[in-house]
């Protein structure tokens, strides 16, 4: 019986195509259920990330005799029971920053704060004068002209005799602090009812995490075996190697995040409390989970460190203490950890990096930013894969054999 | 290769256990299936040195195929992925040397086939075709990276078996040739 060549070299060449269609298809799934199922989306996510980052846990688990759903069933008690008491300390913290302060006492530490700041720059760097000058010239204007028109008007009525209505009092003039002030409010009131939408959407992913986590970690395997079976046989070898490296892929980007992650954390935390700022461990969970957001993270959780600590009342050099923790965070991530971490398993150019951040961010949102390194990854693995269709790395089929039953 | 005492008194602990109704749910369980691949693959050149439990491991990393009669397992010359034992039925293996004279072997339930491209990722040597409806059992390069990583202890004991299987081949060809 004659082997079927040119089926066969048809379908060596379908194949490569089929091992490009398949990362395409992959993002294209994606992309559709972002939009069309966001709650979905938002905890298939997580929970593929925890997935990856836990499934080392349960394999060794499993290697030691217990079953997949022991093991699995422990380690996510174990995740939960990390989280419940995270969230007592961040609670516990909230009740703190309500009995020590109000929003008026916030407001005024932070107008405070930034008075002396303002004082501290007129008083090293003279030369920023000009800049603040032009405050000090409209508050005077705003002072000066109204007591001036009320001067005259006394003057006339003196004159004429006639008894006249006492002019209204000048418009208060609105002095910098106030300006502060009045910014600082109107973002609060813009933020709030956004904000309580977003913790309201988030409560579904309370129950949907653990869940699908849960069940990646027991049958994960099982899911990936399964797929796989379903693929026929003249493509399973190129869709197997396209499954394994795309696994590996992401295994290694969740696993460096984390360990990203809690090694800035751990940086911003015992810098926090060497500074003196207040609620050290609050601030090294707050950076331990934005630093997971590219570009957007970092500042986030420095901001609202910062303003934590102003609000506190913290003295202006516990402030200063508490940027520099920042900076020097900002630096070791840039510069010793992530090219340490990410560098040996991805192999993407830091400019591409931000540009796939940047166009993550327009697609998608926050999603976006956080997706765009594996996103990007995938679509290095399909480009690698034209570049061997363009190259044609692939050797070429043998000349047909004449198969037969032969003496 | 035998267990060592401490690991024969650890498996007679644990079936013990399994025997207790609530614990034996703790702990892993084989259907008849995999339990009639484990015991193929102990009866294999390539696995009859591993432990029940590192076959049991070795279990998740392989993938069964189905192939009908006259399908194509693999062709002449395509880069290979994988090595396979026949689990049922009948694989036919050929290949036309430069005389233009084919060669065939017929392989049956438990032999493997495959080897040296699943070493090396080179092209196919030859084509193999099912025969009749056959069940194969494929262990991939890609599971095999993948167990380096995890568990390197069991993935050099396969390679050894298979660099072991390789010499004695070559060993065979060679007597062939000498006069």
């Amino acid at each position: 019986m004659n082997p079927p060549v040119s089926v066969t070299f048809q379908g060596k060449r379908f194949s490569k195509w089929i091992r490009f269609g398949l990362p395409l298809l992959s993002l294209f799934l994606l992309w559709l259920l972002y939009h069309e199922a966001p709650l979905l989306f938002s905890s298939l996510v997580i929970s593929f990330g925890l997935f990856y980052i836990l499934n080392p846990v349960v394999d060794f688990l499993e290697a030691h005799s217990l079953s997949r759903i022991a093991a699995s069933a422990l380690v996510l008690a174990g995740l939960v029971a990390v989280m419940y008491l995270m969230w007592m300390r961040v609670l516990s913290f909230s009740t703190d920053i309500r009995a020590q302060m109000d929003l008026d006492v916030f407001q005024r530490n932070l107008v405070g704060t930034a008075q002396r700041v303002i004082v501290w720059v007129e008083v090293k760097m003279p030369v920023l004068k000009r800049f603040i000058e032009p405050e000090t010239e409209t508050l005077a204007a705003a002072v000066v002209e109204p007591a001036r028109d009320v001067a005259l008007k006394k003057r006339q009525k003196s004159r004429s005799g006639t008894e006249e209505p006492p002019p209204p009092p000048p418009p208060k003039p609105k002095t910098l602090p106030d300006r502060i002030e009045e910014f600082i409010a109107k973002q609060l009131m813009a933020v709030a009812p956004d904000l309580a939408k977003k913790l309201l959407g988030l409560l579904p992913n309370l129950i949907l995490i653990p869940y699908f986590t849960f069940f990646l970690l027991k049958d994960g395997r099982s899911f990936r075996k399964t797929l796989i079976a379903w693929i026929p046989n003249r493509y399973f070898e190129p869709a197997l190697k396209f499954f394994y490296e795309l696994d590996r892929r992401m295994r290694s980007y969740f696993q460096s995040l984390m360990l990203d992650c809690v090694l800035v954390g751990v940086l911003v935390g015992v810098g926090s409390a060497l500074v003196g700022a207040p609620y050290p461990v609050v601030f090294g969970l707050l950076a331990c989970i934005l630093n997971s957001i590219p570009l957007l993270g970092p500042l986030l959780y420095g901001l609202i460190c910062l303003v934590i600590t102003i609000g506190a009342g913290r003295p202006l050099d516990v402030v200063f203490g508490f940027a520099g923790v920042f900076v020097l965070s900002r630096i070791c991530d840039d510069l010793v950890f992530q090219p340490t971490i990410y560098g040996k398993s991805h192999h993407i150019h830091p400019v591409v990096v931000v540009c796939a951040v940047l166009l993550g961010e327009t697609v998608a949102g926050v999603w976006g930013m956080f997706l765009a390194i594996p996103i990007t990854s995938i679509l290095l693995l399909g480009l690698d894969i034209v570049r061997e269709i363009s190259m044609g790395e692939d050797t070429p089929p043998l000349p047909p054999s004449a198969f037969a039953p032969f003496a | 290769m035998s267990e060592k005492p401490e690991t024969q008194h650890a498996t007679r602990v644990l079936a013990a256990a399994r025997k207790v109704p609530v614990l034996s749910m703790m702990f892993r369980r084989l259907e008849p299936r995999q339990q009639e691949i484990v015991s193929l693959l102990r009866r294999t050149t390539i696995f009859a040195d591993l432990t029940a439990s590192e076959l049991i491991e070795l279990l998740h990393l392989l993938h069964e195929r189905t192939f009908v009669a006259g399908e194509t397992v693999f062709t002449e010359g395509e880069p290979g992925l994988g090595l396979y034992v026949v689990l049922k039925g009948e694989i036919e293996i050929g290949s036309v040397d430069k005389d233009g004279k084919g060669r065939v072997a017929r392989l049956g339930h438990g032999e493997v086939f495959g080897e040296v491209s699943f070493l090396d990722g080179s092209g196919r040597s030859a084509t193999a075709t099912a025969t009749i409806k056959t069940d194969l059992i494929g262990f991939y390069r890609t599971e095999l990276f993948d167990l380096l990583e995890r568990k390197p202890a069991l993935a050099s004991k396969i390679l050894l078996a298979l660099a072991r299987q390789m010499g004695m081949r070559m060993r065979a060809m060679l007597q062939l040739i000498q006069p």
